[in-house]
C-alpha cells in the first residue's frame, strides 16, 4: 500500500548506495540499540570539497525521512549551531532542491541531495540566508568567514 | 444500535423477523425519546416565557443556559423529523428572545435558537409569517458574527468546480451530493454557514470539507488549503485547516462526519483569503471499486528542441527504474506536458498521490493531474523487450534506442558535476537519475525566499531587505549575539533569531532607547527573575561570538527589546477589548479562532478545557482551569439539562463559543484593518516563565470589564486561567462595550504599547504576580508543534521604518507589499515616534498603569 512507498523506496536507495556513492561520503539508516534498522533517519558524511577551505571537514549531517517521503523532502540536519549561511541555528539546511514547493522532485536521490549540499559548502547562497552569524560574516567580513570554515573543518575530522 | 446483532450467540445473519424486531425496538425508542422531547421542550418554554415576562430573571448565564437547551430539544424534535405539539409557542419566544439580543450573552444562545428554528421552518413547523420573521432575525443576528453571510455560492458554480477537480485529484473519490457552500473572496473575511443533517443518514457516507481555489484549476495548488483561513465545523477547528495544524500543498477532502451531529451544524471559515475560494460540504464518498481508466497514448511533444537551439541532439539515457521508487517500472506513464523520455510507473504514482495530492511529474514536477497521465507505449515496449538486468536505455532522437552500459562511479559524478555548469550539455536533457541541476534549477533567490523547511526554522532575514539588515546589524553588536541567544534552546534558534533580529530593527540605533528600557525592565523586575535568565542565554553565546565586549550588556539590551516586544504584544491582544486602531499585517492569523473553539465530548467543567490544550498546547503546564472566568463561560453549556436526549449528537455549546469569537472578531475587524488573532502567538514560551509580561495588564482590563456579570475574579485566578479563555472574557467584553464606544485614544494605544509605562503596574499588582507567566503570553503557537516556540512573534512594528513583514513558514505565497512594511501608519505612527523619544521623559511622569484604564474603559 501507500505507506510502504517511503520504506519500499529507501531500501531501494540504500541498495544503490551500496553499489556506488561518492568518495568520501558516508551514508547509512540508523541502527537501533537492539540491531533494528531505521530507514527513516539516516546518518551520513558530507566531506568538504578538496581545494576549499572545507577541506579535511567530515561533516556529520542526518536525514530525516517522513512517510510522505518522496512526495516531500528528507529533512536534512547538520549539528546545531553548524556555521554555515545557509543552515539554520537548529541546523536544518536551505537548500532550494529540498525544498517542498520549490526544487523537490521526488527523482532526487539521497545521492544527488548529498552532493548538493556538499555544494552548497563552499557556495552558499547569500540571497537565501538562514542564519545571522554565518550569513554576516560571509558578506562583512570574508577573512574571519574563511577563518570561521576551516576552524570548522577541523572540528569535524575523519572519523578513521 | 446492532445490540440484536450483537447479541445472537451464533454469527447467521438475523433473520428478517429479528430485523423487523430491532427496527420496532429501534422505533418504540424513538417515539420514547421524542415524547420525552416535547415534554422538556414545553418545560424548556414555559420556564423562558416566565422568564421573559420579566418574572424573577434568572442570572443572565442561566438564561443563556436555557435558550441553549430550548435549541437543542428543537434540534433533535427536527432531525427526527418530529413536531412537536408546542411548535406554535416558538416563534413568540424567539421573538422575545431576539428582543433581548443586545445582552452579549444571550447572542450566540441566540444565534444558535435561531438556526435551529430554521430548520424547524423548512419542516413546517411555523406559520409562513412566522418562518419569514424567524429568517428575517436569522440574517440579522448572523451580521453579528460574520463578516458576510457566508454568502451561498450558487450551487451551479460550486458544482461545476467539483466536477472538474474530482477527476483530477481525486479520482478515488466521488462526489455524491453538495450539502452547503460558501464563497469566499480575497480579503480577511469571517464566513459561516448553517446546514442540517438529517437523522436518517447512512452510517457509510463520509461528510467531507472540500476547499478549492477558483482559479487555476488545472494545478493541484488550487486545493491547497488557503494558508492563512481557519475552518471550524461547530466551533471545532478542522485537522489540517487551521492556522496551528495548517498542511501546506494540496489537500484531500477532510472528513468531517465525526464533528458533525445531527440537526443543525456550522462551519465556519475565518481568516485572509488569499485568492478566491469556494468552501463546500458534502458528501463524498470512497470509491469502493477503483479500476484504472484506460489510459490515452503519450505522443512526444514534436519539437523538444526548437530548431535553432543551440543544443546538440544526442542520445538521452533513460532509466527504466520509477523514479519514484527506484524500481523497475511496470506500467510507464507520463504527464500530458512532460517533455522528457523518463517515464514513471502508473501505481507508484496514483499511491504517492493518494497520500499527497500534488499530482506533478516527480520527474520534472509538471503539474500532471489524474486526467493528464499518459501511457507510453514506446517506453512499454522497451520495458517488455529487455531483461531487468537492463536498468538504462540510450534513446537516440530519431527513436530508436539500445540498452545503455551500466554507469561507473566516477562517470556519474563527474556528469553531476559537467552538468551544473553548463546547461546545454547534450546530457542535460538526459533522464539519468543522477544528473539534477543544483545550481541553475529553481533555486534563484525568490524562490529560496520561499523555503521553509519547517517551522522552527525561519529566516532571520529578508532577501529583499538584506543591506539594510545587515547594515542595520552591524550597528548593533547584539545582532551577532542575538543568533546565539536562545542557542541552547534546540530548534527554536532560527525563530529566536528572527525574533530577536527583527526586535532590533525596531529599535533606534541610540543606545538610549536600549538603556531607558533597560531601566524600566529593571524596575519592575526583581533581580533574581532577571538575572538568572539572561546569564544563562548568555553563555552558549560566548562560546561561538568574536565581539565580546558589553555582550552583557547587549544581551540584557536585547532581552529588554525581547521584553518590550511582549509588552506590546500584550495590549495588542488586548485590543480585542480595546480595539487598536492600528493597521496590521494581514498575514497574522486568526489564532483565537482557534483557541475559542470551544470543543470536545466532554463539556464537563474542567475537562471541556482539553481539546483546546491538545489544540494550542501551552508550553507552560496549566494550574487548575477553574477559574471563575472560566465558571462564567460553563454556563454556555446546556449538556447537564439536555443530557438525556443527547443521544449522538455533540454539545451545541461548541458552536455557542466558537460565535462569541467570531462576533468579537468580527468587530476588531471593522476598525483595524485586518486583524489576525494570530498576534496572540507569540514570544517564545520558554521566555515566559521567569519574565513579567508587562502585557498582562491587557487581561486585568478583561478581568474588570467581566465585572459586572460575574463575581470579580481575583488576579490570582485570572493568571491561571487559560489564554483563550481569557480571551473568551475579553471576547465578551468587547462585545458588551459597541466599538465606537471603546475607541481608544493614541495616548491609550501608547500607554498599552510600551514598557515604560508599565513600570508603575508592578506596584499597584504585587510582584510575585509580574513575575508569574501570564496566561496571555501562553499564547497558542501558531502551527508549531507543542514543544517548539512560536516563530515569529506579532510585533505591532511601532515605528519601524525598517518594519520587515515576518517571513513566515505559513506563507509561502504572501509576499510583501510596500504598504504592509510599516504597520503604523499617519498619526499612530508619528505619535509612536513621538513616544519613543520622550520615552525617558515619560518614565519620570508614572503615567497611569494601563491595568488600571484597561479597566475602566469597558464601563
Amino acid at each position: 500500500m501507500s505507506g510502504g512507498i517511503a520504506r519500499g523506496r529507501l531500501a531501494e536507495e540504500r541498495k544503490a548506495w551500496r553499489k556506488n556513492h561518492p568518495h568520501g561520503f558516508v551514508a547509512k539508516p540508523e541502527t537501533l540499540p537492539d540491531g533494528t534498522v531505521n530507514l527513516m533517519i539516516w546518518h551520513c558524511t558530507i566531506p568538504g570539497k578538496q581545494g576549499t577551505d572545507w577541506e579535511g571537514g567530515y561533516f556529520p549531517l542526518t536525514l530525516h525521512f517522513s512517510e510522505d517521503y518522496p512526495s516531500k523532502p528528507p529533512k536534512c540536519k547538520f549539528p546545531q549551531g553548524f556555521f554555515h549561511p545557509n543552515v539554520y541555528p537548529s541546523g536544518t539546511v536551505c537548500l532550494s532542491i529540498l525544498n517542498e514547493d520549490s526544487g523537490w522532485r521526488p527523482a532526487i536521490t539521497v545521492k544527488q541531495i548529498l552532493v548538493g549540499i556538499q555544494d552548497l559548502l563552499d557556495q552558499p547562497n547569500p540571497a537565501d540566508p538562514a542564519q545571522t552569524d554565518g550569513y554576516h560574516l560571509f558578506i562583512q567580513d570574508p577573512t574571519e568567514y574563511k577563518r570561521r570554515v576551516r576552524l570548522q573543518a577541523k572540528q569535524y575530522p575523519a572519523l578513521v | 444500535m446492532a445490540t440484536a446483532a450483537a447479541t445472537a450467540p451464533h454469527p447467521t445473519p438475523p433473520t428478517p423477523l429479528q430485523q423487523q424486531q430491532h427496527q420496532q425496538d429501534k422505533d418504540q425508542k424513538q417515539q420514547k425519546a421524542l415524547s420525552m422531547n416535547a415534554i422538556r421542550l414545553k418545560a424548556i418554554g414555559d420556564r423562558l416565557k416566565a422568564h421573559l415576562r420579566g418574572m424573577n430573571v434568572p442570572p443572565i448565564a442561566e438564561f443563556a443556559h436555557l435558550v441553549y437547551a430550548f435549541a437543542r430539544g428543537i434540534d433533535f424534535a427536527v432531525s427526527a423529523g418530529d413536531i412537536p405539539q408546542m411548535a406554535g409557542d416558538i416563534p413568540d419566544i424567539l421573538r422575545k428572545v431576539y428582543d433581548l439580543r443586545r445582552e452579549m450573552f444571550i447572542q450566540s444562545s441566540l444565534m444558535v435558537l435561531v438556526i435551529s428554528c430554521k430548520n424547524a421552518c423548512s419542516n413546517n413547523w411555523f406559520q409562513p409569517a412566522d418562518s419569514r420573521d424567524i429568517f428575517r432575525m436569522a440574517n440579522e443576528l448572523s451580521g453579528n458574527f460574520c463578516t458576510s453571510t457566508g454568502q451561498a455560492a450558487s450551487d451551479s458554480t460550486v458544482l461545476e468546480i467539483i466536477s472538474q477537480i474530482m477527476p483530477r485529484y481525486y479520482p478515488r473519490l466521488k462526489f455524491e451530493r453538495l450539502i452547503t457552500s460558501i464563497e469566499a473572496k480575497v480579503g480577511y473575511d469571517i464566513l459561516m454557514a448553517d446546514f442540517f443533517i438529517e437523522r436518517n443518514l447512512s452510517r457509510d457516507e463520509k461528510i467531507r470539507l472540500i476547499v478549492v481555489q477558483k482559479e487555476n484549476l488545472d494545478a493541484s495548488s488550487c486545493v491547497s488549503s488557503p494558508p492563512h483561513v481557519s475552518f471550524l465545523v461547530n466551533g471545532r477547528g478542522v485537522d489540517r485547516r487551521t492556522n496551528v495544524s495548517m498542511e501546506p500543498g494540496p489537500q484531500f477532502p477532510t472528513d468531517i462526519t465525526k464533528m458533525l451531529k445531527y440537526g443543525a451544524n456550522i462551519i465556519q471559515a475565518v481568516g485572509y483569503f488569499n485568492a478566491n475560494y469556494i468552501i463546500a460540504v458534502a458528501f463524498v464518498n470512497n470509491l469502493t471499486s477503483f479500476s484504472a481508466p484506460k489510459l490515452d497514448d503519450y505522443a512526444q511533444p514534436i519539437t523538444v528542441y526548437p530548431a535553432d537551439s543551440d543544443v546538440l541532439e544526442g542520445p538521452s539515457r533513460v532509466s527504466l527504474n520509477c523514479p519514484i521508487s527506484i524500481r523497475r517500472i511496470k506500467t510507464p506513464i507520463k504527464g500530458r506536458l512532460c517533455k522528457h523520455y523518463q517515464c514513471f510507473d502508473y501505481d507508484n504514482y496514483m499511491d504517492m498521490n493518494s497520500r499527497k495530492p500534488n499530482w506533478r511529474c516527480p520527474y520534472c514536477n509538471t503539474s500532471s493531474s489524474f486526467t493528464d497521465l499518459r501511457i507510453d507505449q514506446k517506453m512499454m515496449k522497451i520495458l517488455e523487450e529487455t531483461g531487468d538486468d537492463v536498468t538504462d536505455v540510450l534513446v537516440f532522437a530519431d527513436g530508436s534506442w539500445k540498452a545503455a552500459p551500466a554507469q561507473d562511479e566516477k562517470s556519474d559524478r563527474h556528469r553531476g558535476d559537467a552538468i551544473q555548469q553548463t546547461g546545454d550539455s547534450t546530457e542535460t536533457d538526459s533522464p539519468s537519475s543522477d544528473v539534477i541541476d543544483l545550481i541553475n534549477g529553481n533555486d534563484d533567490g525568490d524562490m529560496q525566499m520561499d523555503w521553509v523547511s519547517a517551522p522552527e526554522d525561519t529566516k532571520p532575514l529578508l532577501n529583499s531587505q538584506d543591506l539594510s539588515v545587515s547594515d542595520y546589524l552591524t550597528d548593533l553588536p547584539m545582532a551577532v549575539q542575538t543568533g546565539d541567544l536562545y542557542r541552547g534552546d534546540g530548534n527554536n534558534g532560527g525563530s529566536n533569531m528572527a525574533f530577536t533580529s527583527r526586535q532590533n530593527l525596531l529599535l533606534p540605533p541610540t543606545s538610549g532607547l536600549g538603556s531607558s528600557s533597560f531601566g524600566t525592565l529593571e524596575s519592575i523586575l526583581p533581580q533574581n527573575v532577571l538575572r538568572p535568565v539572561i546569564t544563562d542565554a548568555v553563555s552558549p553565546s560566548l562560546e561561538t561570538s568574536t565581539s565580546t565586549s558589553g555582550m552583557q550588556h547587549v544581551s540584557q539590551e536585547t532581552h529588554c527589546g525581547t521584553v518590550q516586544l511582549q509588552a506590546q504584544i500584550g495590549p495588542v491582544h488586548g485590543s480585542e477589548l480595546r480595539r487598536l486602531p492600528i493597521p496590521r499585517n494581514p498575514r497574522r492569523e486568526p489564532v483565537g479562532v482557534q483557541a475559542l473553539a470551544v470543543p470536545p465530548q466532554n463539556p464537563g467543567s474542567s475537562t471541556r478545557l482539553q481539546p483546546n490544550i491538545l489544540n494550542c498546547p501551552p508550553p507552560i503546564p496549566l494550574s487548575s482551569p477553574s477559574s471563575s472566568t472560566y465558571q462564567t463561560h460553563q454556563v454556555t453549556n446546556p449538556d447537564s439539562v439536555i443530557a438525556p436526549m443527547n443521544s449522538g449528537s455533540g454539545p451545541l455549546p461548541r458552536t455557542a463559543a466558537s460565535l462569541h469569537l467570531q462576533s468579537t472578531a468580527r468587530e476588531i475587524r471593522n476598525t483595524s484593518s485586518h486583524l489576525p488573532s494570530r498576534l496572540v502567538g507569540l514570544p517564545a514560551p520558554h521566555l515566559m516563565g521567569a519574565r513579567p509580561p508587562p502585557g498582562i495588564s491587557g487581561q486585568a482590563g478583561g478581568a474588570n470589564a467581566y465585572r459586572p456579570i460575574q463575581q470579580t475574579p481575583t488576579l490570582d485566578q485570572l493568571r491561571h486561567t487559560r489564554m483563550n479563555m481569557n480571551q473568551t472574557a475579553l471576547a465578551a467584553a468587547a462585545q458588551t462595550t459597541s466599538a465606537a464606544h471603546v475607541r481608544p485614544t493614541q495616548a491609550d494605544i501608547q500607554s498599552h504599547l510600551f514598557p515604560t509605562q508599565q513600570s508603575q503596574a508592578p506596584r499597584s499588582q504585587p510582584v510575585p504576580r509580574a513575575a508569574s507567566p501570564s496566561p496571555l503570553q501562553r499564547a497558542p503557537p501558531h502551527l508549531q508543534p507543542p514543544s517548539v516556540p512560536p516563530t515569529v512573534p506579532s510585533t505591532p512594528q511601532v515605528g519601524s521604518p525598517h518594519g520587515l513583514p515576518p517571513e513566515l513558514p505559513v506563507d509561502e505565497s504572501w509576499r510583501p507589499t510596500g504598504q504592509m512594511r510599516g504597520s503604523l501608519t499617519g498619526n499612530a505612527y508619528s505619535s509612536a515616534i513621538r513616544h519613543y523619544r520622550g520615552r525617558s521623559e515619560q518614565q519620570q511622569g508614572q503615567p497611569r498603569p494601563p491595568s488600571t484604564s484597561g479597566a475602566r474603559r469597558p464601563q
